[in-house]
């Protein structure tokens, strides 16, 4: 039972900070999702691990308050063949969303140390 | 796995996913394309060559586009509804009625008008026995049966099977309207027949039907947002696109 709770907890938290390890991804460069999840299972070491599509409603959450946005950009092909280039959806930091992480950053690390000193207390 | 087996099932993957998002292709075309990419780059990283296993369920997927395209949220006014429903009924006598002129048509050249008459006549009498005891009794009354019985069977049915392939109809779609599944999927097949039901018989039920959407969207209004009664029970709406 207390494993279950301890599950739901842990998936809530991690839950919690997908929005800013996401901006946090971003704004070391822009990326298109799938990729974008594989940068953050990798920066968290598996801590988090965002799967698949799952990803998708978050970077529209994201989008709608400013910020990030999407854009589209030619996909790297093998072919030089200009006529057949394909475009793909990346998604980038806004400057709207480049303050708020410089403002998140600071809470999240006073937040982080607070926590760090009553689990050791 | 070969790159274009790999291939193959991408785009076969894609296709499912397709077929649970009612939407136009002008819609869906950007949103594929992306996912696309992103489905190959997880192959790519993979050992396990499934889409379904390194990305998710098709269902799982669809589920997710739509929260992230939030096409479902436009849902389509009274108005517009009426409208629509307006031409649909329009479609649906029209074509009842072709089908019952048609079949009178043929009714004709294969009975005598004048016998033809008198054989109707024996049915306001209401005498089966009369009816049935001439062979011209039994061929009209067969003919009737044969002429009825689609013109009924499309003025049913046109509403479940347009909204069940299509999920829309004729006079819908002169309005860019969709039903979908209250979170933006494709319906099932019992969705359809439920939110329905009141279209089967005309008039008096849809009006009921209408209405008491209506009362119950005073109650809960984010919720029950221009949905009819039948639309909360079948979880649907209709969104314009």
């Amino acid at each position: 039972m207390t494993d279950e709770i301890l599950l739901k907890w842990v998936t809530e938290y991690k839950k919690g900070f997908s929005k800013p390890i996401i901006l946090l991804a971003l704004a070391k460069k822009e990326n298109y999702p799938y990729k974008l999840t594989r940068e953050i299972t990798e920066r968290t070491k598996g801590h988090i691990a965002i799967a698949g599509s799952n990803i998708y409603p978050i970077l529209k959450n994201l989008v709608n308050e400013g910020l990030i946005q999407k854009e589209k950009v030619a996909k790297p092909t093998k072919s030089e063949d200009s006529s057949k280039k394909q475009y793909r959806s990346v998604y980038s930091l806004t400057s709207a969303g480049e303050e708020l992480l410089k403002d998140l950053q600071g809470s999240l690390k006073e937040f982080i140390g607070i926590m760090h000193e009553l689990i050791e207390e | 796995m070969t790159k274009y087996n790999e291939k193959q099932e991408i785009a076969k993957y894609i296709v499912e996913i397709s077929r649970l998002l009612p939407y136009p292709k002008s819609l869906k075309e950007e949103v594929l394309d992306d996912l696309k990419t992103d489905v190959q780059s997880a192959l790519d990283d993979s050992v396990d060559k499934s889409p379904v296993t390194v990305f998710g369920t098709p269902l799982e997927v669809a589920k997710n586009v739509i929260q992230g395209q939030e096409w479902h949220n436009n849902r389509a006014g009274w108005n517009i509804r009426f409208f629509a429903w307006t031409i649909d009924l329009f479609l649906k006598l029209s074509f009842a009625f072709i089908i019952l002129g048609a079949g009178f048509f043929i009714m004709i050249l294969l009975v005598p008008f004048d016998e033809l008459i008198l054989e109707f006549s024996k049915w306001e009498t209401g005498s089966f026995i009369a009816i049935m005891s001439s062979s011209k009794g039994q061929l009209v009354t067969i003919l009737s049966f044969l002429v009825i019985l689609p013109a009924t069977i499309i003025f049913l049915l046109y509403n479940i099977v347009l909204e069940h392939y299509f999920s829309t109809t004729i006079g819908k779609k002169v309005f860019h309207l969709v039903v979908v599944d209250h979170s933006g999927l494709k319906m099932n097949g019992r969705q359809v027949i439920i939110r329905n039901l009141s279209k089967i018989v005309l008039g008096e039920f849809l009006i009921l039907d209408t209405v008491l959407g209506m009362i119950l969207e005073r109650q809960t209004p984010e919720r029950t947002h221009y949905q009819r009664g039948l639309d909360i029970l079948a979880e649907t709406i209709v969104i314009k696109i």
